[in-house]
């Protein structure tokens, strides 16, 4: 059963369709990649699972239950754009949210402490917020989102703002957390993490899902049968015209040459096997590699093609 | 009260109480007002230079012989049946500063009115009075000759003796007010401005705080963990904590103050004696002293108190509601100046009407401003102590717990979407568009 199932859900702000019949289903335990461009929606459907603002239609179940109030309770968000209070000392403030998210005070005290301890931070308890680099912000704030452990996290541009550093502890760390149980909801547009760390990803565009799957599934769905080889011999018949095999970014590399091969115009349907025959005939291959897209290429084509028709 | 209401009501009231800036105001402001309040028994007391010149036309005949020229008031009887009006007119002119008229017994109220266009000073009136009152005295025990028998509630009628001098303030629009309202005016606009500094202060702090929180963008992580009605309740009803907080320690503070400076005003009794020299004690007028807390008696400061701490927290929590509007919609700090410029207009209006009431507590403008809830914290205040029917007090307050419940209810419908609006100028019309979009 889905975690998180949203079913046809429609918001409107004024005129403008912020959500357009949005459907997805989130299974437990992953991490969920919701992609799409600046004012697809994303925002607007991760205040929704907040309820910080309602549908003006559809409905949204968590594990099989329509959202109710105390489910803010299991779920941890990090926002976008982040902010403490910045004269508050630090450890006060974290106790300070996390009592909100429902903890007491002494349970907050005490995974705070485990939680300082583990980034090594225990000396900036009485410091104040403003005291902190920006860094060091961003990771009180990532300790006030899970401190409750909440059962469903919502990350919004996690790694915004952060350095390569913090950002691979952060990246460990929602790792950490999804191999614990809970189900993470990463909304980004930086394509790179989302092959690292997403098991399944829906692409908002428009206000409308416009592709879901699972990240390895949809990349081949996109895929565009190209190959990358690695080869010696003679290749010259190859890459003339005429030739059933059609093949594009030829180098030499140390002993042996590199190129992508693909079916060429004469020869669309060819499948791999009878590609790879048509190459032995030529050349003494050393490897062949299919090349699925990345999901930057995929979120691209769908969205830059959306985007050049917004233009006309 | 849930219990994430009063985690934000903590927050909001520990974090402010605990600034050091609190803490100076807290105990500095009231050493200010106590200086401020002695200013002017100081100077009356002080400031006496020459006497006042009386005309006294005695209708009776019999009670103008007690007065005798002091260091306060020289006077000249006129004849008896001298006309009143002519009288005003020309007593300026004729070199007095000031005409009384004897009507009946001191002892009665209202009987004998000092007129003048000049506030009389305090230590002519009680001196004055004081005479009278022997007058009385001597009355009283005439009445008594050759009831020896009956001493004792002889002595207790002559002790209890009293006089009363009703002064009046004559205007240059020949209007009358009667002067022992002075004081009455002066715990009026004390309160009045307390109110209208207390929710200027506390307001702004609720603006402060809602900017804070957007500004910050902590805001996004707090409406998912609290309804943003709470959010702002929460605050409004921390920081209201916060200004009663402060009033009970200017209270305590003021109380401690001024039972520290009387006792330096009105020496005490044994030290005098022990001078033992009449000219030390002349100096030191326990006179006008007494007369100010007989005047400070007079007011009911009970009803006062009452109402003050009623009318500050449903004025606060109105301009609060308001407040937090301006908060909720600003963007950067330097955005909300305009807006909340004309939420603070009528607290300003509210301060010149008050002045206006003080002279005039009865007129149209008082009791409309008295009713109206933007002004009516700061006017009701400035009006009670010249008394105030129950019904006006009645219908004030209903006016103006009726507005606080509606200025709520709105406010926390535009609160819940401004919170959350980044990058848009903010207009009139956009925040109605705020309110419409919240269901």
């Amino acid at each position: 059963m889905a975690f998180i199932e949203a079913q046809e859900v429609v918001k409107e702000y004024s005129g403008h369709r912020a959500l357009d019949g949005l459907s997805l289903s989130v299974p437990e335990g992953c991490i969920y990649g919701l992609l799409g461009p600046n004012g697809a929606g994303k925002t607007t459907f991760i205040r929704i699972l907040n309820q910080i603002t309602r549908p003006d239609s559809g409905t949204i179940l968590l594990n099989g239950q329509p959202l109710k109030a105390s489910d803010i309770e299991r779920i941890g968000y990090l926002p976008e754009e982040r902010g403490l209070y910045k004269k508050m000392k630090v450890g006060e403030e974290a106790i300070y949210l996390a009592r909100l998210k429902g903890l007491t005070a002494a349970d907050a005290r005490g995974k705070l402490r485990y939680w300082f301890r583990k980034f090594d931070i225990m000396d900036w308890w009485d410091k104040k917020v403003e005291q902190l680099s920006k860094g060091m912000q961003q990771k009180v704030q990532f300790i006030v989102t899970v401190l409750h452990e909440p059962s469903l996290l919502i990350f919004d541009e996690p790694f915004s703002g952060f350095d390569p550093v913090n950002a691979n502890i952060l990246k460990n760390e929602i790792l950490e957390l999804k191999r614990k149980g809970a189900t993470v909801i990463f909304s980004t547009h930086n394509m790179a993490s989302v092959e690292e760390v997403c098991d399944e990803i829906t692409l908002i565009n428009k206000s409308r899902a416009v592709l879901s799957g699972s990240v390895p599934e949809v990349r081949q769905r996109f895929k565009d049968n190209k190959f990358r080889i690695r080869y010696t011999g003679d290749d010259t018949s190859l890459t003339t015209d005429g030739s059933p095999v059609s093949m594009t970014d030829v180098r030499q590399n140390g002993i042996y040459r590199e190129a992508t091969v693909s079916p060429s115009a004469i020869a669309a349907d060819m499948t791999p096997n009878e590609l790879i025959r048509n190459l032995l005939q030529h050349v003494e291959l050393a490897s062949f590699e299919e090349i699925l897209p990345s999901m930057n290429d995929i979120f691209i084509k769908m969205v830059g093609h959306d985007a050049s028709d917004n233009n006309n | 009260m849930s219990s994430k209401l009063s985690l934000i009501i903590n927050r909001e009231y520990s974090t402010r109480v605990r600034k050091k800036s609190f803490i100076v105001m807290s105990l500095l402001m009231p050493i200010g007002m106590i200086l401020l309040m002695a200013l002017p028994t100081l100077i009356a007391m002080l400031g006496q230079t020459e006497s006042t010149k009386i005309a006294v036309v005695d209708r009776t005949g019999r009670y103008a012989q007690a007065l005798r020229d002091n260091n306060s008031a020289t006077f000249s009887f006129l004849p008896p049946d001298t006309d009143e009006e002519g009288l005003r007119g020309s007593y300026e002119a004729s070199g007095y500063d000031a005409y009384m008229m004897i009507l009946g017994s001191p002892a009665k109220r209202d009987s004998v009115r000092l007129y003048s266009s000049s506030t009389v000073p305090m230590e002519t009136v009680s001196d004055t009075e004081d005479a009278l009152r022997e007058e009385v005295r001597r009355e009283i025990m005439n009445g008594y000759a050759g009831h020896t028998s009956e001493l004792d509630s002889l002595f207790a009628s002559v002790n209890e003796a009293e006089s009363k001098i009703t002064t009046i303030n004559i205007s240059d629009d020949g209007s009358e007010s009667e002067d022992s309202a002075a004081i009455g005016a002066v715990v009026g606009i004390i309160t009045a401005m307390l109110i209208y500094m207390f929710v200027l202060t506390t307001g702004s702090m609720v603006m402060q705080g809602v900017m804070e929180e957007k500004t910050n963008r902590i805001v996004e992580v707090l409406v998912s963990s609290v309804r943003p009605f709470d959010l702002m309740m929460g605050k409004i009803i921390g920081i209201a904590l916060v200004a009663l907080t402060q009033m009970a320690i200017w209270i305590v503070v003021g109380i401690g103050l001024t039972a520290v400076a009387s006792s330096f005003l009105v020496p005490n009794p044994d030290a005098v004696e022990a001078l033992a020299d009449p000219s030390v004690a002349a100096n030191i007028d326990q006179g006008v002293v007494v007369e100010v807390l007989q005047k400070l008696e007079s007011i009911n400061f009970a009803q006062i108190i009452t109402l003050f701490v009623v009318y500050f927290l449903f004025g606060y929590l109105i301009y609060a509601s308001l407040f937090a509007i301006c908060g909720a919609a600003m963007d950067q700090p330097q955005d909300g100046s305009q807006l909340s410029l004309i939420v603070m207009i009528p607290l300003f209006a509210a301060v010149y009407i008050a002045i206006h009431t003080m002279q005039d507590p009865a007129s149209g403008l008082s009791f409309w401003a008295s009713i109206i809830p933007f002004t009516s914290p700061i006017i009701m205040m400035a009006r009670l102590p010249f008394g105030v029917p129950a019904w006006e007090i009645a219908l004030s307050l209903v006016v103006l717990v009726g507005t606080f419940v509606l200025f709520t209810w709105i406010a926390a419908r535009i609160y819940r979407v401004g919170i959350l609006m980044y990058g848009k100028k903010v207009t009139f019309g956009e925040i109605v568009k705020w309110f419409k979009q919240a269901e």
